[in-house]
């Protein structure tokens, strides 16, 4: 029988290469990727098709995979990698026309028309705002409820790292809101 | 003046106030209320399917360089070829030129007709000691050049025989090339 890793998966199975085994991993996993897309800012496409580079590169070094960590580390681990790439690409090739989709998009939600989901979007506004590692620790933190010790993994990094850029996303977050009076 | 935004030098070993407090609820809140995007159809397919474009331009990629690095392994065969060709024409030139060749043809005649009159010309030998040992001095050091100069004529031979062939003999194959970088 081939070797089990979490979730059920056959390891042996991904790194022959099976499409059913991969897509019961992409299955698992897309959520946690495409948040990742999304807390950095990619929507729609942009965000599909990063997470489309995530998966091709894990399909593509699988059978490297040693098992020394969590699957599903390794996988956020790469997932960390290639998002930020992406996003560089995309910011480059459409010279920062995400301002103004976003503000369609403020008008358009109907989240927008309470308060309590004003809120909730201008914070996630301030987090598409970081940089790659803040907005990563802090959608693995708040979002996802990922440990220090565990992000510390992921973005491969001591965990005193990892609280001192949760510190600096903190600061500048509450900056952000402050300046929007949505925190004193 | 610029706000310092780096944390204090122990900012992880912070307890966190009140008001840290009632952020980090703020922010939790907010970010665990976002909706989870739309989950796109057939990711893994996509995903496969880029693997593989990735994967054969990467294998086209690498059969192009080492095309290019077995054109270079060939033409660093050939100019040693012709390095080697000239030095020997070089080596040759000048033992025509001292006459070294033309001994060698009289060493290898003069040979023949001793050994047709070893038995008569024992007598005689014991009266020229000096002048019998000095040619064949002579005639050692032009079998050694000689030697050489066929054994470099054959080494040639061959390069030229294996680079006629399409490939470079010994350690410059293209693949040896291709582990230089």
């Amino acid at each position: 029988m081939g070797e089990s890793v979490d979730e059920n998966l056959d390891l042996d199975a991904l790194r022959r290469g099976n499409p059913r085994a991969f897509a019961r991993l992409v299955e698992l996993h897309q959520p946690v990727v495409l948040g990742l897309c999304q807390s950095m800012g990619l929507r729609g496409a942009d965000s599909d098709d990063a997470a489309a580079e995530v998966f091709a590169a894990v399909f593509r070094s699988i059978a490297r995979f040693e098992g020394r960590s969590a699957l599903a580390t390794w996988i956020y681990r790469i997932a960390c990698r290639v998002i930020p790439k992406v996003r560089r690409r995309y910011r480059a090739a459409s010279s920062q026309q995400p301002d103004e989709t976003q503000a369609d998009e403020n008008q358009e939600t109907p989240l927008e028309r309470t308060s309590r989901n004003e809120i909730n979007a201008r914070v996630w506004t301030a987090v598409e705002s970081l940089d790659d590692r803040s907005a990563i620790v802090v959608e693995m933190f708040y979002r996802r409820g990922l440990s220090v010790e565990q992000i510390g993994q992921v973005i491969d990094c001591p965990s005193g790292t990892v609280k001192t850029l949760l510190f600096r996303a903190r600061v500048r977050l509450k900056e952000v809101l402050s300046r929007q009076e949505i925190v004193s | 003046m610029k706000k310092n935004n780096d944390p204090p030098f122990d900012a992880e070993l912070q307890i966190p106030g009140p008001d840290d407090a009632a952020f980090d609820l703020v922010l939790q809140t907010a970010l665990r209320a976002r909706p989870e995007p739309e989950i796109p159809l057939d990711l893994a397919g996509k995903a496969m399917r880029l693997a593989r474009t990735r994967e054969s331009a990467e294998l086209q990629r690498r059969a192009e360089r080492l095309a290019r690095q077995r054109w270079w392994a060939q033409m660093t065969g050939i100019a040693a070829a012709v390095l080697i060709g000239a030095i020997l024409a070089g080596a040759a030139h000048r033992l025509w030129t001292r006459g070294d060749i033309t001994s060698i043809a009289a060493a290898v005649s003069s040979s023949d007709s001793d050994s047709a009159t070893t038995a008569t010309s024992t007598a005689a030998a014991t009266s020229s000691d000096d002048t019998s040992s000095s040619s064949a001095t002579t005639t050692g050091s032009t079998g050694i050049v000689a030697s050489v100069f066929v054994g470099e004529l054959l080494l040639t031979g061959m390069l030229l025989a294996s680079l006629s062939r399409g490939g470079v003999p010994g350690p410059w194959t293209s693949e040896a090339v291709a582990g230089l970088y």
